[in-house]
């Protein structure tokens, strides 16, 4: 049912190229009724952000069956994760354009991605992706949302780059998804914040 | 994180990172001026590994272009140092791979889905890189299969490229930009070529079933049905590179054969099929124990066409190297004197081309004919006479047509693989040199 409105809500704005008004007349003719409607969402702006809820979670869950991915190390997991999510963007652009391409910078973007930030936050630490550690057991909830929440900024950034991306099959896309994510892999398994903080320290001792 | 994720593929990156290559290379020749005020002696040798050491570096770093101009460079043994030479030669067989995912994206970006649904197994970790893509090894019932995936924008990484190697090219040529123009424009064309997989297929096909009676060589089948542009899906064929085959310590007979099936198979490309397998560096060639040669790749394809076909190889005739009114004529043909030479330039050029011509002719003037490095080291010393010319050094004008550019690199590749097999070749169809001399009138 949850995917029903979903997909009839990206319709509604390809179609009409306006959001619905309201409830009523989004169910109008729709295979759900209203009342079946606020079984699932409070209103139709919590299903507009669930779109890329939707659109990650099936990109994934096509993953969970393919052999490669089940045995490949966290970082290629979510790897592949992006991929699969552009890929599954792609069938769905003229909506994402419609709904998301006025945006001018990433940032716009986290307002209306708060739904889509928490599934990817749980994915990201479900899959047992670690990044930098301090050693330092108060900080540990810290580091892991700053680890977690970096790699959102990428994927939003990314998401961002997509809805730009005008080369031929979004192949620069894939580029920007190969160099952003290692290299915040990078970053962030080196541990520099850590080596700062222990300089921040041995100053503060010795001054 | 042990395959190298980091593709440089923005154009600053690649910039920057062929600009530290240039600071490098002069902190080498700083050195190198440093050690000879010191010890009043010159080590040249030490300077060229250096060099190389610090190109390779950077270049095995950058994808797609840069390495097949690299690879390009190592084959043209007779232009570069030897030093340099070893070094590229590396370059040939392996890069630095794509991370997994990208392998499983880019193939299911071309297909439409994971390779899973069309082979029972397929590594992710590459076989071997292939300078604009790298190979993957897949089976399905029992079959083994070399998948071929190409990087993901190579295409359009080419043309920015070669706008960055130009200059370190020209620099090492010692040739202004423009007059390097039409050679740049014909190894564009066949690098653009070579990212287009379809394209290959054909080729591959065709030429496989033009060389069927050729004996014992051998090429994989291609298959259409799980290939496309950036995805070819061919037989994985058994055997090992030459400097592997050559431990194995074949024996001198095996030796000739394997050279001769490379021998009638190139001979009979290009003067009976005009369009030649143009990549001929040893990741190309599999030898087997029971001394026949895989061959693949036929990304780069050199067509000859029949102007420069009927300019060039009459001149690897004996008759024609003795008949000045012959040789005046072709010289103009391939582009190698002008009208607004002096007299006396004309002279030498054609001098020195006569001289290197008759050296290369060599293999085609007896029935039979023994390659040895003695050989091919005499080539490299008249390579390097020549490039001491006045009109060479400091050229005023390009000289050779474009075309010889990949049938002179295919043919030192061959002379090059027979030296290093040590190998004796006949002449079995010298059918063509007939053919060319009724045309020449002779």
């Amino acid at each position: 049912m949850k995917n029903d409105i979903i997909t009839r809500y990206m319709w509604w704005f390809n179609q009409f190229e306006v959001e619905p008004k309201s409830v009523f007349k989004f169910c109008e003719d729709a295979s759900f009724s209203e009342s079946e409607f606020y079984l699932e969402f409070s209103d139709l702006r919590s299903v507009k952000e669930s779109v890329l809820v939707h659109l990650w979670s099936i990109s994934v869950e096509s993953l969970n069956q393919e052999e490669f991915y089940l045995s490949a190390e966290p970082h290629e997991k979510m790897l592949s994760a992006m991929y699969a999510f552009v890929e599954t963007l792609k069938a769905n652009r003229s909506y994402l354009i419609q709904a998301y391409g006025s945006w001018q910078n990433p940032t716009d973007s986290f307002h209306g991605m708060r739904a889509w930030r928490e599934e990817f936050l749980s994915y990201s630490s479900g899959i047992g992706l670690t990044g930098m550690d301090l050693k330092i057991d108060v900080l540990k909830d810290k580091t892991d949302m700053i680890n977690h929440n970096t790699l959102f900024a990428n994927a939003a950034f990314v998401f961002h780059f997509w809805l730009k991306d005008r080369s031929k099959g979004f192949e620069q896309t894939d580029a920007c998804i190969e160099k952003l994510f290692t290299l915040s892999f990078e970053l962030l398994q080196s541990n520099t914040l850590g080596k700062a903080i222990d300089f921040g320290k041995f100053l503060f001792q010795n001054r | 994180m042990e395959s190298q994720d980091s593709v440089i593929r923005s154009k600053v990156g690649r910039a920057a990172k062929l600009v530290g290559t240039g600071a490098k290379i002069g902190g080498n020749y700083l050195k190198f001026y440093a050690k000879k005020v010191a010890t009043g002696k010159e080590d040249r040798e030490s300077l060229h590994e250096d060099n190389a050491q610090d190109i390779y570096n950077s270049l095995s770093q950058l994808k797609g272009s840069a390495l097949k101009v690299a690879q390009m460079l190592s084959m043209d043994k007779a232009v570069l140092p030897k030093a340099y030479t070893q070094k590229f030669a590396l370059s040939q067989y392996s890069a630095p791979p794509m991370s997994g995912p990208l392998v499983m994206k880019a193939y299911q970006s071309a297909l439409g889905h994971y390779p899973s649904q069309d082979f029972d197994r397929f590594d992710s970790k590459s076989l071997a890189a292939a300078s604009i893509g790298q190979v993957h090894v897949a089976e399905k019932e029992g079959k083994m299969y070399a998948v071929k995936i190409q990087y993901p924008g190579v295409a359009e990484a080419i043309k920015s490229d070669l706008k960055l190697v130009k200059p370190v090219a020209n620099a090492m040529f010692g040739l202004p930009e423009k007059e390097m123009q039409k050679y740049f424009e014909e190894v564009e064309e066949k690098l653009l070529e070579e990212t287009r997989y379809d394209l290959e297929l054909q080729r591959g096909q065709e030429v496989a079933a033009a060389c069927s009676h050729i004996e014992n060589v051998h090429f994989p089948q291609y298959y259409p049905q799980w290939s496309t542009s950036k995805v070819l899906v061919m037989d994985l064929l058994q055997g090992q590179h030459l400097a592997e085959y050559l431990q194995t310590q074949p024996s001198q007979e095996e030796k000739n054969q394997v050279a001769q099936a490379l021998w009638d198979f190139y001979e009979y490309q290009l003067h009976e099929l005009r369009c030649i397998h143009a990549d001929p560096h040893p990741g190309n060639f599999l030898f087997t124990q029971d001394a026949k040669v895989g061959i693949i790749d036929f990304g780069c394809v050199k067509e000859v066409p029949e102007d420069f076909y009927h300019s060039y190889f009459p001149l690897l005739i004996q008759e024609v190297q003795e008949n000045p009114v012959i040789i005046d004529k072709l010289m103009r043909g391939i582009e190698m004197i002008f009208p607004g030479d002096s007299e006396s330039l004309q002279q030498d050029l054609t001098e020195a081309f006569l001289r290197m011509t008759r050296l290369l002719s060599r293999p085609f003037q007896e029935a039979e004919f023994h390659f040895t490095q003695d050989y091919l080291d005499e080539i490299y010393e008249e390579g390097e006479r020549i490039y001491r010319l006045p009109g060479v050094r400091k050229p005023t004008q390009p000289r050779g047509s474009k075309h010889a550019l990949y049938v002179n690199r295919t043919y030192f590749g061959i002379y090059s693989l027979m030296a290093d097999l040590n190998a004796t070749v006949v002449n079995r169809d010298l059918a063509w040199v007939d053919r060319l001399r009724v045309k020449c009138n002779l």
